[in-house]
């Protein structure tokens, strides 16, 4: 197991490299350099090739793609922010915080009402209880983010001021973020779970356990949920990833400062160091999830543990 | 005549989805004595699962209909509520199923999964301890080295979990054992092991059974008496020497035995029964084997046979019937 996890680790270094590697490529194909970007357009052009050079900036691709890998592997250097002259890392690290507080709770309720509803209207399937989740469910999975968010700034800080239409000062200003994100997360959740909940229940060991006459609960928790846990937990895994890079749009619609919202604005500016470390580091938190979804795999289900201490 | 342990009274089956009816089980009579076997023989799609399920209610509520009797030890199974269903089914009736890869849990141990029948009735008040210790016994008893309680199904191949499968279905030592085709996702000498080892078990712990197959060598093997299945109604039954050996016989029975590979004939090609299974959304309007039938006559294909009656021997079929030609 160990063996394995320590595998799994060592994967990941390739594929940081290669999400490295294209970012880098990509945003040096786009025109534009840095010098031009940080002393504006009525600079000198000696000036802006001076800042340049000094940047290391006119040196060939491949050098400074190698340099920005050294700096990172021997000194944790993630470089500096072209418009804000900051350590990037830092900046980074300072909205982490706001995103990681969005994406935690929101998955954690989106869990709670995604898969237990869904488990709810698989095992009364075709009862109003599973109609009405259903369409809620398409309902939520159909409208998008930024329309919800907006929504529900009308309602409950317009209308109904109850909580604050944006900022992320105090604890209510996340309520509203974290229900738009929460409800579009259930909503696929629901489906996914539902769907498969029904494809388990139908099976022969399903069955089995019927024969032995254990009751419906056991039969659910027991032997249903835990074989049907696998794809829910991939999803979730994925959603969970995704909500830590791309929650951009809620973060946008609610002026929250997260991660996501960050590094959109740099790509806007061109401020290179910051996204490169800005998706290099939602790539290593992404491996790293996904990690841990392969090891609750190997917890849940006897036969992929049986694969990886192999 | 001993003590009767199961009657099944006109029993129907019909599933009924948004598309169509399909008529499964077409008011089936049987019983059952307590220690006897009865097989349950017949073509896939005969209704022969159906039966079984339905005798532990675990058909799918929403759209199977199930009518007629299931007497077991004096009570109507179809009249009980679900709780009292889960008292019986694991302990009193239990059921071996058809495809052992794939009724054995896949997350749970096997002994765990042993286990379970037994904390569910636990009527002697068990200790854990005891409990695990008959799993051992039971594992024990079907061949299986009581350590490998501790591993996961897919560490057996597919012999040892149907022997899992067994053993699940006898630990409670229940009064009726039934036995979907056990053996056939086993190749031929696992087989023999298998069907040998439920018959000791059977004599040992004097249980009753359904032997569903579609292999007459196992009922030739295993069974004290035999219905004979066809589109969901018993076309012949009676005890295993009138099946065998009787001179009288259903026509399709008579099919059946003549599509077995004779080894001491030399006969270039098999013998089958011509033709399919009726469909049964659309089951014909006589007698339901009539259009396959080498005998079939007039009357066949008109109005459904009446029973033949001769002792404990049931044929239903125009050929013995007085109104017949015979």
């Amino acid at each position: 197991m160990y063996r394995y996890v320590i595998k799994r680790l060592l994967f990941t270094i390739p594929v940081l490299l290669g999400v490295t590697f294209i970012v880098f490529t990509i945003m040096a194909l786009t025109p534009g350099d840095p010098g031009r970007l940080i002393l504006g357009q009525t600079a000198r052009q000696e000036a802006v090739d001076q800042l340049n050079h000094e940047l290391g900036y006119d040196q060939p691709f491949f050098t400074r793609f190698f340099n920005y890998i050294k700096d990172i592997v021997t000194k944790f250097d993630f470089g500096v922010s072209y418009r804000t002259q900051q350590p990037v890392f830092d900046e980074i690290w300072a909205r982490f915080p706001f995103t990681l507080r969005l994406a935690v709770f929101s998955i954690i309720f989106s869990s709670l009402i995604g898969v237990s509803l869904g488990i709810l209207s698989a095992v009364k399937q075709y009862t109003f209880i599973d109609t009405f989740s259903t369409v809620m469910a398409m309902f939520f999975a159909a409208i998008p983010g930024f329309w919800l968010g907006m929504m529900l700034i009308y309602f409950f800080s317009y209308k109904i001021p109850i909580f604050p239409t944006h900022g992320a000062d105090s604890w209510d200003g996340f309520v509203l973020p974290i229900i738009t994100l929460t409800l579009g997360g259930a909503a696929s959740l629901l489906r996914l779970t539902r769907s498969t909940m029904l494809e388990t229940i139908r099976a022969d060991y399903i069955r089995t356990a019927r024969a032995k006459g254990a009751s419906q609960k056991i039969v659910i928790w027991r032997h249903a949920l835990k074989n049907a846990l696998l794809p829910i937990i991939t999803v979730l895994g994925m959603q969970f990833g995704g909500l830590l890079g791309g929650a951009v749009i809620t973060e946008t619609v609610f002026a929250i400062p997260g991660l996501g919202m960050h590094i959109v604005t740099a790509i806007r500016q061109k401020d290179v160091p910051v996204v490169m470390s800005g998706t290099l580091f939602l790539a290593a938190l992404f491996c790293i999830i996904m990690l841990l979804v392969d090891l609750l795999y190997a917890f849940i289900d006897p036969r992929i543990r049986a694969k990886y201490s192999r | 005549m001993s003590e009767k342990l199961l009657e099944i009274h006109d029993l129907e089956v019909i599933y009924k989805t948004g598309l169509e009816t399909v008529y499964a089980v077409n008011k089936i009579n049987l019983s059952l004595e307590k220690g006897k076997t009865l097989g349950l023989v017949g073509e896939t799609g005969a209704g022969k699962t159906t039966t079984a399920l339905a005798i532990l209610a675990l058909l799918p509520e929403r759209t199977a209909h199930v009518k007629g009797e299931i007497i077991f030890d004096g009570q109507d199974l179809l009249q009980l509520k679900e709780y009292e269903l889960r008292e019986i089914r694991g302990e009193k009736i239990s059921m071996i199923f058809q495809d052992p890869m794939s009724s054995l849990n896949p997350i749970l141990t096997v002994g765990s999964q042993i286990s379970e029948a037994l904390t569910l009735h636990n009527d002697q008040n068990r200790s854990k301890e005891e409990i695990e210790a008959r799993v051992e016994e039971v594992l024990e008893m079907v061949g299986i080295p009581a350590f490998r309680k501790k591993d996961y199904p897919h560490q057996f191949s597919g012999g040892m979990k149907q022997r899992v499968v067994i053993a699940i279905a006898l630990a409670c030592e229940p009064e009726l054992l039934i036995a979907d085709e056990p053996t056939t996702a086993l190749d031929v000498t696992i087989q023999a092991q298998v069907l040998a080892m439920m018959n000791e078990l059977r004599e040992r712990l004097q249980t009753s059974m359904i032997m569903i197959t579609h292999d007459l060598g196992i009922v030739a093997q295993t069974c004290d008496d035999v219905a004979v299945m066809y589109a969901g109604e018993i076309i012949e039954y009676g005890s295993a020497a009138d099946i065998f050996t009787g001179d009288k016989h259903h026509p399709y029975t008579v099919g059946l035995f003549g599509s077995i590979p004779n080894l001491e004939v030399d006969s270039p090609r098999l013998s089958p029964i011509e033709g399919l299974m009726p469909d049964p959304t659309d089951l014909p309007k006589g007698c339901k084997f009539s259009p396959r039938c080498p005998q079939c006559m007039d009357i066949c294909r008109e109005v459904p046979p009446a029973d033949y009656v001769n002792g404990g021997h049931r044929i239903c079929c125009h050929l013995y019937n007085k109104e017949g030609t015979k």
